[in-house]
């Protein structure tokens, strides 16, 4: 289907909207040495994790077609496995952050049910909304940022009187390893770095601009969001399944209390919209890589891909985010946003040199 | 109908518009002899004015001291002398006749002349300029659009004393033949929106148009959506307001409403009284509408999701009532809501339809129902008539989206019993994400909120006082997406 | 064809049995408000004060049973007794409206990990919900009767709140609770409830009685009501509170309208060492002596030394038998050094285990009088 162009502003909700869902409903995997002054501080290496993954991605965002548009130079064999790959990478990021949500969901909202129902909803109505396409996408985006930034501005308010500096531990008390190793496996959550690379097909505007902005917004963010968390909740919040949960659980502002199923709705259109997004730009790659325009049915046939992905990694996870899932989530991601690109861009190189090299091919040279 | 052109011969083009027309008891056929000259008139009785027949145009072609003409001179003749001035058309086929003569015309057929003349001597019954009954307001003009296309395009132009105001003038219809007025404002709306326009118009096939709800469908484009990028106007200075934006409008024969394409989601909170009250009176009434709008749609199904799936969030003293009154009550909640809400429709269906003599008893029964003896039957929970009173005040202030506004209503209660908030979060996520894909004629439905347009917030829920607003002019032009 | 197929398919998707969710009517559910439990013998008694749905409500007469109902449950945990409910009672429990936690007296004095572990790991309890033990046991608490109009939850909270305005007790939620409990060093305080009876109308009255401080995860020591106001210093959560001195041939009582107590460390001889500052704004509201006498500014210098001196003292004097004597932190001085200077306190720490005697300090209270009545100052 025909994709308008959306802007540079429209392009960084979108990707702040997508990337902070996964940071409301994170949930601390169960190993020591990790505290609540370290999470603070290991932002700082996932920013700079994330910059560096991001300049492969930067250099394919040059080209006005992308990734795919610059495989496509290299030959069509590429860019059709350029798109294949991503397709398959944003499936699979959809799927991880569905994974991601429905535990939270089914921890926090609906313990006693089975969620498998609402998961089918959630991808449902996330396929609905891909279709309409990206613009649609990009100013449901909009909204829903105000009305983020909105929540967290109450739950700053609101629990400003709780804060207790002393609930806060001193930073690398174990150590740099922890604060390294979290802040790259926070870098491999962020699939929304490779959706850069397709970009400039449906994006107005400076790509790199809005790529290192949102980076740096959503890392301050974060940064802001586990300050509050620790010292709010101290040592309780770290026993805690979902500690910002927790943190709008007790949230309290004049009369407005127990406001933690309202801001959870927010987080749910969070989650849809995030779904939508990884749906939409896995049909756009596919539509670029194959030149064709994909109707309705192909992106609730993506939908219908994701929720099965969605079942594998659930029965592979043991508990909360096992193993399993964290290693498909950073394989997805260097494979999608480094290897790929890198490949891409090399080949390009390499059939732009050979092709200087050819005898004619070429300007002529001065020779002495 | 039959192509075929007139011809010299008065009693041959006589029998070819009378075979068209048909043997209708009202076709009058009147002959006479114009200056001289055989010649025979054609009209409809009650679509005509006869004393203007009579005196403006039998009498001067009738009379003695009238100039004698040659056959095949008369019409040169009548316009250039007889009728000067006068709105006199010539058509040469007798389906232009015969349409002339079903729209009010008086048509005039002469010996020696290969054409008809068309004299506009409407006189047909036409309900007279009232106040509009949908789109009340308090210190605004009392005018309406009527019945009539050529009295609501004066009152329009009344308003609009600009040479740029443009009008076209469009048949649709196949046997209705409704003549449909494009208006726009030269040099403001965007021709290539105006292109669009004419062209979903004309590419429209329908056999009659009644109303103005007729044309809409072909005008909001191929997307099935809740939302609607056409909006209805009952009221001239609306209209006028909107053309001077850059939109398009059209009149509609025989309905007092006027489409206006591209309509905003943000137009439908805007009203008139808006523009002529104080800004910030006028920003605390639009937010108000907006909030009774959000509460009309998702009040109903929000409550039920809450009381059945998230009972964390209802204060304790609210919850106690609603605890003790739920209790009594032997339908679930969500079937409670589905059906008082159900019966609200009834009423509000029945108090559109029903005459107005009667309608003091319809109002009594739905009070005592609804209001007294559901609760006290234990039929209904009060709490629940609470909400329900609640949304049917508010959708009263969002009247233009009462449409979109009730479906989106019961789909929450039955989204809202079933999954809780989730579903009604994901539901209203879906909603938000059609609203913002609708883009009539390229400018996005939920502009200028989103995308932000940063002039047009002058002009949004927030209203900036005039010495602002007219520095300069904003039009949906400048909203439209490359 | 698609869009009928579309239209029954996905309605009987959502209708279909098992697809689901456990929907529940409020009318089913039994809305908690407060809890109590007591360790008994091979396990946990949980006492549970729910609303009676028919009972409570804007129309109806209340029975003579009241607007709540007690339950009790067994188990040989907190969590399993919890789970009874639903057996004995037939409806859904709703923890989220409980206001209220009590643990009794003999509970506290054990480890706590066992009873409030259900409440760390149980989503649909409130993190806020106000903690406090109970003169004796929670059963004994819970289950009285405060009037059949009031619910009993409600009227404990309210005590407990009105420590804001009298300075007699304080509100603990749980999240905070727990959060010093789950410390190696700080020590957690709660409130101790108790119920007198109103000779006039034969029903209960709450009665805050003083203070729990814990050691770890059981009770170190109890404060009494007038060792509650240097508590609420030593922590930081004064509100209002009233208190006496004596000042010469007077007796004033004074109200505290303002309380700031500020910690600082210093270093002393090469050690930590903790300034605590405590700035109290207080009016005059009675001065009790054999005339009415108008004050002038030295006697209101007067009595604010005096009550500086008191404060000081009192303050001091608790310091000392929690901190110094019995080992609980409730200035979280290990913490305060620990954040300050983490370097340092893990040097301390590796050399020796440390002490409350490692950490010495010094406290300085300062009282400013703001108002003395209606009478004017006399003039030197």
């Amino acid at each position: 289907m025909k994709q308008e162009a959306i802007s540079g502003a429209q392009l960084f909700a979108v990707l702040f909207v997508s990337r902070i869902i996964g940071l409301f409903t994170f949930t601390v995997p169960q190993e020591t040495g990790f505290s609540a002054g370290d999470r603070v501080l290991f932002t700082l290496p996932f920013f700079l994790f994330c910059l560096l993954c991001a300049v492969p991605v930067f250099l394919t965002a040059k080209h006005p077609a992308g990734i795919v548009g610059l495989a496509g130079e290299v030959s069509p064999a590429l860019a059709k496995t350029a798109g294949t790959v991503l397709c398959g990478a944003f499936l699979c990021a959809a799927a991880l952050g569905v994974l991601r949500f429905e535990l939270f969901v089914s921890t926090v909202m609906f313990p006693e049910g089975d969620t498998l129902l609402l998961t089918a909803l959630l991808l449902a109505a996330a396929s609905a909304a891909a279709v309409h396409g990206m613009q649609s996408l990009g100013r449901t985006a909009s909204v829903l940022l105000a009305l983020l930034a909105a929540s967290m501005v109450f739950i700053l308010l609101a629990t400003a009187d709780r804060f207790d500096p002393l609930n806060l531990t001193p930073p690398l008390e174990s150590g740099v390893t922890p604060v390294l190793k979290n802040g790259f496996r926070s870098a491999c959550r962020t699939m929304e770095l490779t959706a850069l690379s397709i970009a400039p097909t449906f994006t107005k505007g400076n790509l790199r601009k809005t790529g290192v902005g949102w980076l740096a917004v959503f890392t301050l963010t974060a940064a802001a969001v586990f300050f509050v968390i620790g010292g709010v909740t101290g040592r309780y919040g770290e026993q805690q399944m979902f500690q910002l949960y927790t943190v709008t659980a007790i949230a309290r502002f004049g009369v407005f209390e127990r406001l933690d199923a309202i801001l959870t709705g927010l987080w749910i259109l969070g989650a849809f919209l995030q779904a939508a997004f990884f749906l939409r730009l896995a049909a756009t790659a596919v539509e670029q890589a194959f030149g064709k325009n994909l109707n309705a049915a192909p992106v609730f046939a993506g939908g219908g891909v994701v929720f099965a992905l969605f079942l594998l990694f659930s029965t592979l996870a043991a508990h909360t985010e096992g193993a399993a899932t964290l290693a498909a989530s950073e394989t997805v991601f260097l494979l999608a946003a480094v290897a790929l690109p890198g490949t891409v861009i090399l080949a390009h190189r390499i059939k732009k040199r050979s092709a200087d090299d050819i005898p004619g091919s070429a300007a002529p040279q001065c020779r002495s | 109908m039959s192509d075929a052109t007139f011809t010299p011969s008065v009693n041959q083009n006589l029998r070819a518009l009378t075979d068209l027309l048909g043997d209708s008891f009202d076709l009058i056929v009147r002959e006479l002899d114009a200056t001289g000259i055989k010649a025979c008139t054609v009209s409809f009785d009650g679509l005509c004015d006869e004393m203007k027949i009579t005196e403006a145009i039998l009498k001067p072609l009738t009379a003695k001291d009238a100039p004698k003409t040659r056959p095949g001179t008369l019409f040169e003749t009548i316009r250039e002398r007889l009728f000067k001035g006068t709105d006199v058309k010539t058509v040469y086929t007798a389906v232009d006749a015969a349409r002339a003569a079903l729209g009010g015309a008086l048509v005039l057929l002469a010996e020696g002349e290969a054409a008809a003349l068309v004299f506009s001597v409407q006189g047909y019954p036409r309900r007279a300029v009232g106040e509009p009954q949908s789109e009340q307001n308090e210190k605004g003009s009392q005018e309406g659009f009527c019945d009539n296309f050529k009295d609501n395009v004066s009152l329009l132009r009344r308003r609009l004393r600009t040479p740029a105001l443009a009008t076209e003038l469009l048949t649709m219809g196949e046997t209705t033949a409704t003549p449909v007025v494009l208006c726009w404002l030269r040099g403001r709306a965007d021709e290539a929106m105006l292109a669009q326009v004419r062209k979903r118009l004309r590419s429209a096939k329908l056999d009659a148009v009644l109303g103005a709800g007729y044309l809409r469908p072909f005008l909001d484009g191929r997307r099935p959506s809740l939302f609607k990028g056409t909006g209805v106007t009952e009221r001239p200075d609306t209209l006028a307001a909107m053309l001077t934006e850059g939109r398009v409008g059209i009149i509609v024969d025989g309905t007092p409403y006027a489409v206006v394409v591209p309509y905003l989601f943000i137009d439908h909170f805007h009203t008139v009284d808006d523009y002529l009250s104080g800004p910030f009176y006028a920003f605390f009434m639009r937010a108000l509408r907006v909030a009774c709008v959000v509460i009309a749609a998702t009040l109903p199904g929000f409550f039920v999701a809450v009381c059945v799936f998230h009972p964390e969030i209802i204060p304790a003293d609210i919850m106690f009532d609603i605890a003790e009154a739920e209790s009594k009550t032997p339908f679930p909640l969500m079937a409670e809501a589905l059906i008082i809400h159900l019966i609200y429709e009834v009423v509000r269906e029945a108090g559109l339809r029903m005459p107005v003599a009667i309608g003091h008893a319809v109002s009594i029964v739905g009070a005592l129902v609804i209001g007294d003896t559901a609760v006290t039957a234990g039929l209904i929970g009060a709490p629940m008539l609470i909400v329900v009173a609640l949304t049917a005040v508010c959708s009263s202030v969002g009247v233009r989206l009462h449409e979109t506004v009730s479906l989106i209503r019961f789909a929450l209660i039955l989204i809202g019993g079933l999954t809780g908030l989730y579903g009604v979060m994901l539901f209203s996520g879906l909603m938000l994400t059609d609203l913002c894909a609708v883009a009539p004629f390229g400018v996005p439905y939920s502009a200028p909120v989103s995308p932000f347009v940063g002039p047009a917030q002058r002009d949004t829920v927030w209203r900036a006082g005039w010495k602002k607003l007219g520095r300069s002019i904003l039009t949906v032009k400048e909203m439209k997406f490359e | 064809m698609k869009k009928l197929f579309s239209l029954i398919l996905i309605p009987t998707l959502i209708l279909l049995p098992g697809c689901g969710l456990h929907l529940t009517e409020l009318s089913d559910r039994l809305i908690i408000e407060a809890i109590g439990i007591d360790r008994t013998e091979g396990g946990f008694t949980v006492t549970v004060q729910a609303l009676d749905n028919l009972a409570v409500g804007i129309d109806e007469g209340v029975p003579e049973s009241g607007v709540t109902k007690c339950y009790t449950f067994y188990g040989t945990t907190v969590g399993e007794a919890f789970s009874r409910i639903g057996a004995q009672t037939g409806l859904s429990p709703l923890y989220s409206q409980a206001r209220l936690l009590l643990l009794g007296y003999p509970t506290a004095e054990q480890n706590l990990c066992e009873t409030l572990d259900f409440f760390l790991r149980e989503q649909n309890t409130r993190a806020d919900i106000a903690v406090a033990v109970a003169e004796h046991t929670a059963e004994e608490v819970v289950t009285a009767s405060f009037g059949k109009n009031r619910v009993g939850a409600s009227v404990l909270e309210d005590a407990l709140r009105s420590g804001e305005e009298n300075g007699a007790a304080l509100t603990v939620p749980l999240y905070a609770f727990m959060n010093l409990l789950l410390s190696e060093t700080d020590a957690a305080c709660c409130p101790l409830l108790g119920v007198r009876e109103n000779p006039l109308t034969g029903d209960s009255l709450a009665r805050p009685l003083g203070c729990v401080v814990f050691q770890g995860t059981k009770i170190g020591t109890t404060i009494t009501q007038s060792d509650m106001l240097p508590l609420l210093f030593l922590t930081d959560q004064t509100g209002n509170a009233d208190f006496t001195v004596n000042c010469g041939d007077t007796r004033c009582t004074l109200r505290l309208m303002r309380g700031k107590t500020k910690i600082r460390l210093a270093e002393k001889n090469g050690r930590p060492y903790f300034k605590i500052a405590i700035d109290a704004r207080c009016d005059i509201t009675e001065v009790v002596s054999a005339a009415f006498t108008p004050l002038d500014t030295r006697q209101v210098r007067a009595i604010a030394d005096a009550a500086s001196a008191f404060l000081t003292e009192t303050t001091a004097s608790l310091l000392d038998r929690c901190f110094y004597r019995e080992g609980c932190d409730l200035c979280r001085f290990y913490t305060r050094f620990h954040l300050r200077r983490p370097g340092a306190y893990r040097a301390m720490a590796a050399a020796s285990p440390l002490s409350p005697a490692d950490f010495p300090s010094e406290i300085e209270c300062s009282v400013t009088i703001r108002r003395t009545g209606k009478e004017i100052l006399r003039q030197d």
